[in-house]
C-alpha cells in the first residue's frame, strides 16, 4: 500500500514539479514587475522635484514632461543661500537638535535603567502610568504647557523647545526598558564584584550593549526635532531666531510677482537632505523592525 | 548553657545580620529606583499630569491671559457646540481623515509590505527605495508637494507631476486643493507616499506568520488569497489593532498638512487641531481652546476604548 503510494508519487512529481518551477517563476517575475512599478510610483515625485529645481522657470511645468533640464541652473543652489538667512536658520536648528538629543538619550537612559533594573513596589505600577501617558494627546497639555513658559519667561527662547527632552519620553523609555531586559543580570554582577556601582555599571555594561536602539531612539529624536513645526511656531516670534521648518515655511521667493518654483524646489530639497543622510547611516539600525505583539507583552 | 541554646542563638545571630544586609539591600534598591526615574516623574508631574489637570480647570474659565481667569461654566462646551463654521466643519474635516485615511494607510501599507516580504534578490534595494519617502517630513514635504498636485491653468495645462500622471492615461486630473471635493484627498495623498515606513511594523509582523501553517493550508488546498486571508491576516491582527489605534490618534492630531497645504477655502481641510491653535495662540481665548483640546482627547479615548473593547473579539494573541 505504502510501496503503491511512493511510485504513484514518485511517477508524478517530474510533471508537476515542473508546471510548478514555471509558475514559480512566472509568479517571481511578475513580484518583480509591480515592486519596479510601484519603486517607480514612489521615487517620481523625488525625481520631478530635483529635476525641477534645475530647471529653467518655463520649463516646469511643462506637458509632455521635460525630465532632463535643457540648460543645467546650477546657480538656483547658490542663490538659495543668498535669497534668505538659510546658514542662520540652520544654525538655530542645529542648536535645539544638539540640546534635545542630548537631554533624550540621558534622560531616557537613566529612566530606562531604573525601571529595568531596580525593583519596588511601585515599579510595576509607574512603567503602566509611563505607557498610558503614551495615550494622552500633546493638544491636551500644550496650552498649560504654554502658560508655564511664559511665566517663566521662555517665550520667544529655545528653552520651550529644548527642556522638555530632558525628562524622557514615554517611547524611548519603553523602548529601551524592553532592550536591557533582555542584557543577562549576570554581566551586571560580574561588573559589582569588580567593584562598579550601579552608574559604572550603566555606563560600562549596559549602555554599550543598547547601542542599536541608542542609534535608533537617537535619530528618530534628530528627525523629529529637525521637522518640527508647531514647536517653532508657538514658541518664536523674532524671525532672527526662526528655525529652518519656518524660515522654508515663510519663504516666498519670487520676482516681479512670479514665483520662482526652481528656488521653492531647491530649497524644500535641501531641508530634506539631513533626514536623507541620517537614514542612510542608520538604515541597518531600524530597517529591523519592531515586533509588536511580543514586545507589548514584555 | 546548653549547647541548643547556643545553635538557636548563633542562629538566630546569623539570620539577623542576613535580614539586616537584605534590608539596607532593599533600601538601595528602593532608593536608587527613585534615583534613576526621577526625571521621568518630575517630567511627569510638571509638563503631563498638572498641564492635563489645569486644561480641564481651564475649559470651564474664560481666560485672554491678560485679565484674570472668569468661571463660565460650561459655557465655552456651548459654544462649541454651536459653532458651525469652524468646529463642526473641522470635526467633519478631522473624521474624514480617520475614517479614510486610517484604513486606506493600513491596507496599502499592508500590500506594500506584503510585496517586500519574500526575501528574494534584490530585496533590499526595493525596501529602501519604498521606505524613503517616509523618511522626509516637516514643511519641504508638504511644500512640494503642493506643486506634485498643482492642477495648473484652468484648462489644465501647466499642470504638477500628478496631473501629468494622469494625463498620460487620458485621465483629466482633479483640481486638488482648488475643488472642495479633493482638497481632502489631496492631504491624504502626501501621507499615503510615505506608507512605506509602516513596513517597520508589517514585516517582522508577516515574518512571525509560521511556515507550516500556510504549508498545512497549501496542502488542504487553499488558494493564495484564501491563505492571505485565513491564516495571515488572523495571526496578524496584533499589528493591525496597533497600527489601527495609533493611525486615528495621530489623524486627530493632524495640523501641519492643513496649514501648509489648505484648500482654497480653509475650511475644506483644516482640522480640529488647527481651530484649537487659532484660538490659542492667535486669538488668546484659552478657555476655548481648552475645551477643544478636551473634545479632541475624549473623541480619542472613546474611539480608543471603542477599539479595545471589540478588539477582543477579533484580536489574536498567542497566549490564547
Amino acid at each position: 500500500m505504502s510501496r503503491n503510494n511512493a511510485a504513484a508519487t514518485e511517477k508524478g512529481t517530474p510533471v508537476r514539479r515542473q508546471s510548478t518551477k514555471l509558475m514559480r517563476n512566472v509568479r517571481l517575475m511578475l513580484r518583480y514587475a509591480v515592486l519596479t512599478m510601484g519603486a517607480i510610483l514612489f521615487l517620481l515625485p523625488l525625481i520631478w522635484t530635483i529635476s525641477g529645481s534645475l530647471k529653467p522657470p518655463g520649463e516646469i511645468f511643462t506637458v509632455p514632461i521635460r525630465w532632463i533640464p535643457s540648460d543645467f541652473q546650477w546657480d538656483t543652489y547658490v542663490r538659495l543661500f543668498s535669497v534668505f538667512p538659510f546658514w542662520i536658520y540652520v544654525k538655530n536648528t542645529l542648536i535645539i537638535v544638539a540640546f534635545a538629543l542630548i537631554g533624550q538619550l540621558a534622560s531616557s537612559v537613566l529612566v530606562a535603567y531604573g525601571f529595568a533594573r531596580f525593583r519596588h513596589r511601585l515599579n510595576g505600577p509607574l512603567f503602566i502610568l509611563v505607557l498610558s501617558t503614551m495615550m494622552i494627546p500633546g493638544q491636551v497639555t500644550m496650552i498649560p504647557q504654554y502658560l508655564i513658559y511664559k511665566e517663566l519667561s521662555w517665550i520667544d527662547t529655545y528653552l520651550p523647545l529644548i527642556v522638555p527632552n530632558y525628562f524622557a519620553a514615554a517611547i524611548n523609555i519603553f523602548l529601551l526598558r524592553q532592550f536591557m531586559l533582555t542584557i543577562p543580570k549576570e554581566l551586571d554582577e560580574s561588573a559589582k564584584i569588580d567593584g562598579a556601582n550601579s552608574f559604572g555599571i550603566l555606563v560600562r555594561i549596559i549602555m554599550p550593549m543598547c547601542l542599536p536602539i541608542l542609534v535608533t531612539i537617537g535619530i528618530w529624536t534628530i528627525n523629529s526635532n529637525w521637522n518640527d513645526f508647531m514647536g517653532p511656531l508657538i514658541y518664536l516670534s523674532t524671525p532672527e531666531k526662526y528655525t529652518l521648518q519656518m524660515g522654508i515655511y515663510n519663504l516666498n521667493a519670487g520676482r516681479q510677482g512670479l514665483t520662482d518654483y526652481g528656488l521653492m524646489f531647491a530649497a524644500s530639497l535641501v531641508t530634506l537632505l539631513p533626514s536623507l543622510l541620517l537614514f542612510a547611516f542608520g538604515q541597518k539600525y531600524f530597517m529591523s523592525g519592531i515586533k509588536i505583539g511580543g514586545a507589548l507583552k514584555g | 548553657m546548653p549547647r541548643f541554646l547556643h545553635k538557636t542563638n548563633d542562629l538566630e545571630g546569623s539570620i539577623m545580620v542576613k535580614t539586616r544586609r537584605a534590608r539596607s539591600l532593599a533600601k538601595r534598591e528602593s532608593r536608587n529606583f527613585w534615583l534613576y526615574t526621577s526625571p521621568w516623574i518630575i517630567g511627569f508631574v510638571a509638563f503631563t499630569a498638572f498641564p492635563f489637570l489645569s486644561s480641564f480647570i481651564l475649559s470651564f474659565m474664560q481666560w485672554d491671559v491678560l485679565s484674570p481667569p472668569k468661571f463660565v461654566g460650561i459655557d465655552n462646551y456651548v459654544q462649541l457646540s454651536q459653532d458651525k463654521t469652524y468646529f463642526w466643519k473641522d470635526l467633519n474635516n478631522t473624521l474624514y481623515y480617520a475614517l479614510i485615511g486610517v484604513p486606506l494607510t493600513i491596507i496599502l501599507g499592508l500590500a506594500v509590505s506584503v510585496l517586500l516580504s519574500k526575501p528574494i534578490r534584490g530585496i533590499n534595494f526595493y525596501r529602501i527605495v519604498f521606505y524613503l519617502p517616509a523618511v522626509f517630513g516637516g514643511v519641504a514635504v508638504l511644500k512640494l508637494w503642493t506643486y506634485l498636485l498643482s492642477p495648473g491653468t484652468g484648462d489644465g495645462m501647466n499642470p504638477g507631476l500628478i496631473n501629468a500622471m494622469l494625463g498620460w492615461f487620458g485621465i483629466q486630473g482633479p483640481g486638488w486643493s482648488q475643488d472642495p471635493h479633493w482638497a481632502k484627498p489631496a492631504v491624504l495623498l502626501v501621507g499615503l507616499w510615505g506608507v512605506g515606513g509602516s513596513m517597520m511594523i508589517w514585516l517582522p509582523a508577516l515574518a512571525s506568520v509560521p511556515k507550516d501553517l500556510l504549508e498545512a493550508g497549501e496542502i488542504d488546498g487553499a488558494n493564495r488569497f484564501q491563505r492571505f486571508w485565513r491564516i495571515t491576516v488572523p495571526l496578524i491582527t496584533p499589528a493591525i489593532f496597533f497600527q489601527l489605534t495609533m493611525g486615528i490618534i495621530g489623524s486627530f492630531q493632524i495640523f501641519m498638512e492643513p496649514v501648509i497645504m489648505p484648500g482654497s477655502s480653509k475650511t475644506w481641510t483644516d482640522s480640529l487641531m488647527v481651530v484649537l491653535f487659532d484660538n490659542a495662540f492667535r486669538f488668546y481665548k484659552m478657555g476655548y481652546a481648552s475645551a477643544i483640546a478636551w473634545v479632541i482627547f475624549i473623541m480619542i479615548m472613546l474611539v480608543t476604548l471603542v477599539n479595545l473593547y471589540f478588539s477582543r473579539r477579533w484580536v489574536y494573541y498567542e497566549s490564547k
